[in-house]
C-alpha cells in the first residue's frame, strides 16, 4: 500500500519580481502546494478576502514605493491577525540596516533570503515551508544534503564548553572554511551551548535556575537534562545544533533581545547578573541561517547554518535568514 | 587570554580569546597615563568576553588613555556591532582581510586608521607571490566603525 500523499496546502505568493516568484512558485508547486501568485499587496488582500491560505510567502524587497510600505503593512497585519495564514518573508536581509527593521518594525519570526541574482535555496525554502505547515520542526538533517555527516556530543556541564568549542572550530577548519569563518562557527557554538546550559534550565514553576549566575560559575546538569550538540557538513554547508530538554525559550523574549541589541542603545549590553544579553544577536551575526525550534515545556533546539566559504567577504556579506518555529500544544 | 605589560606599563599586549574567563581586573588597575594596547594576537570574542572587555575599557579609561593597535578582524567585527565597544579609547590601526588575486592566499594586512580615513585603502602586494591583494570584505561594512571611534 502506498503512503498517502501530503495534504495540499493553499499558499499565497506575493512578489512583483518574476526572478524571485518564478523559482519560488516552481519549488512550492513541486512540493505539492497549491500556489497562487499575486504581484501587489492590494491583490493579496483582495484574494485573501475570498480565499483561504495556510501560508503567505511575501517577498519584501522588489516593490517600489508606495507598494513597498503597503507590503510591510500587509506582513504586519498578517502577523498580528488571528486565524489567517502564517507568514514567511523572502528578503535580501543583509547588514544591520536591512535586518533591524525586520525585527523592530515587523516583529518577524520567519524570513529567508534570496541572493542578488534572485536565487532561492530550495532546501531551505522547502524545509521552512514544511515546518510551518506541518509543525514537524525538529532536526538538522532536513537542512543538509542526503548522506551528510552529522556528529553528536552530550554536554552535562559548563566545564565541557571549551572542549566543544575547540572541537567544532577544528571541524570547520577541516571542512575548508576561511579561518575567520571557522572562528565564527566556534563562537556560535560557544553562545549556543552557554544558552542551553545556563538559560534553558528552569524549575517546575518555570523559573530560571542558572540564568542569573556568572558565566564563570560552573553548572552541572543531571543526566536527563543533558544538552545535545550536533554538528555536521554536507560539502556545501556546516550545521550546528544544540538541543535542551526544557523548551523554556519564548519567541517574544527572542524578539526583545534582538531589538535591544540592534537598537544599540545604552542597554545593549546587560549589566545584570548572568549573561551579557548578546548571545542570540551574536549567533545571528555569525551564521547565515539561525533557526530556533521550540516545543514549550519540552525542548528547544537552536540551529546555526553556515555556507562553507574560502573568502571572508563571501562569509561576512551573505544575507541572513532567521526562523523561529513553535510547536503548538496538542 | 594572555595579558602582559611591557615598557614600564606603557604597552599592554593582549592575546587569546575574550570570554567569561578573561580577567581584565589587574590590567585595569595597573593602567596609568598613555597606554598602547597591542591586540594583534586576540582571536575569538564571545558575548561574555564583550562585556568583560567593555568593563575593562571603562575602568581603565578613568586613569589611562588607551590607544589600540593591530585590532584583529574579530575585534573589528565587534566594533561594528557593539555601540560602545572601545569606549573612549583611540583606535590607531586594524588588521584588514585580503585575498591575493595571484595565488588566492588569504592575508591580513595592517592598516592605519589615519590612512583609512584619508581614503588610502590599497593593500600591499602578496608576500608570497607578489600578486595584488584585494580587500576581502565589504568596504562600507568593514570600515563602518570609522564613524564611531576616535
Amino acid at each position: 500500500m502506498s503512503a498517502a500523499p501530503p495534504p495540499v496546502s493553499p499558499v499565497l505568493l506575493l512578489s512583483p519580481n518574476e526572478r524571485v516568484s518564478r523559482p519560488a512558485e516552481r519549488l512550492l508547486s513541486s512540493a505539492g502546494h497549491a500556489v497562487t501568485h499575486v504581484t501587489t499587496p492590494l491583490q493579496a488582500r483582495t484574494w485573501l478576502r475570498v480565499h483561504r491560505a495556510d501560508l503567505a510567502v511575501v517577498e519584501l524587497d522588489s516593490a517600489a514605493v508606495p507598494a513597498a510600505e503597503e507590503t510591510v503593512e500587509l506582513v504586519r497585519s498578517l502577523r498580528e491577525g488571528r486565524g489567517g495564514p502564517r507568514v514567511l518573508v523572502l528578503t535580501l536581509a543583509r547588514g544591520e540596516g536591512h535586518l533591524r527593521p525586520l525585527f523592530e518594525r515587523m516583529h518577524l519570526l520567519n524570513f529567508l533570503t534570496f541572493g542578488d541574482d534572485a536565487t532561492i535555496d530550495p532546501v531551505e525554502l522547502l524545509a521552512t515551508v514544511s515546518k510551518i505547515l506541518t509543525g514537524d520542526i525538529f532536526g538538522v538533517e532536513r537542512y543538509l544534503a542526503p548522506g551528510a555527516e552529522v556528529n553528536e556530543i552530550s554536554v552535562t556541564g559548563s566545564h565541557q564548553k571549551k572542549d566543544v568549542v575547540e572541537r567544532l572550530e577544528a571541524f570547520a577548519k577541516e571542512s575548508g572554511c576561511h579561518v575567520r569563518e571557522a572562528e565564527a562557527f566556534a563562537v556560535a557554538a560557544d553562545e549556543m551551548v552557554t544558552n542551553a546550559v545556563y538559560n534553558a534550565p528552569v524549575d517546575r514553576d518555570g523559573r530560571p535556575r542558572y540564568a542569573a549566575l556568572s558565566r564563570r560559575e560552573r553548572v552541572t546538569l543531571e543526566p536527563h537534562e543533558a544538552v545535545t550538540v550536533r554538528y555536521g557538513r554536507d560539502g556545501r554547508r556546516l550545521c550546528l545544533a544544540t538541543s535542551d530538554p526544557f523548551g523554556s525559550l519564548r519567541p517574544e523574549v527572542v524578539l526583545d533581545y534582538l531589538c535591544k541589541c540592534f537598537g544599540r542603545g545604552e542597554g545593549q549590553i546587560d549589566e545584570k547578573a548572568g549573561g551579557a544579553g548578546l548571545g542570540l544577536y551574536t549567533v545571528l551575526n555569525l551564521v547565515h541561517h539561525f533557526v530556533l525550534n521550540i516545543a514549550p515545556g519540552e525542548r528547544t533546539e537552536a540551529i546555526g547554518l553556515l555556507e562553507v566559504s574560502q573568502s571572508y567577504r563571501r562569509f561576512s556579506t551573505r544575507a541572513k535568514a532567521f526562523n523561529v518555529f513553535v510547536r503548538e500544544e496538542r | 587570554m594572555q595579558l602582559s605589560f611591557e615598557d614600564g606599563g606603557r604597552r599592554l599586549v593582549i592575546g587569546g580569546d575574550f570570554t567569561e574567563e578573561s580577567d581584565f581586573g589587574p590590567a585595569a588597575a595597573q593602567a596609568r597615563g598613555e597606554v598602547e594596547v597591542d591586540l594583534g594576537a586576540v582571536r575569538r570574542i564571545n558575548s561574555s568576553g564583550v562585556r568583560e572587555w567593555v568593563g575593562f575599557v571603562r575602568a581603565a579609561g578613568k586613569a589611562a588613555r588607551l590607544t589600540l593597535h593591530r585590532c584583529p578582524v574579530s575585534f573589528v567585527s565587534q566594533m561594528n556591532m557593539i555601540s560602545n565597544f572601545v569606549g573612549g579609547a583611540r583606535v590607531h590601526s586594524v588588521l584588514v582581510p585580503g585575498l591575493c588575486s595571484g595565488c588566492g592566499a588569504a592575508r591580513e594586512e595592517l592598516a592605519l586608521v589615519a590612512d583609512l580615513r584619508a581614503g588610502r585603502r590599497d593593500l600591499p602586494p602578496c608576500g608570497a607571490c607578489g600578486g595584488a591583494v584585494e580587500l576581502d570584505a565589504d568596504e562600507s561594512e568593514y570600515f563602518s566603525f570609522l564613524s564611531r571611534v576616535d
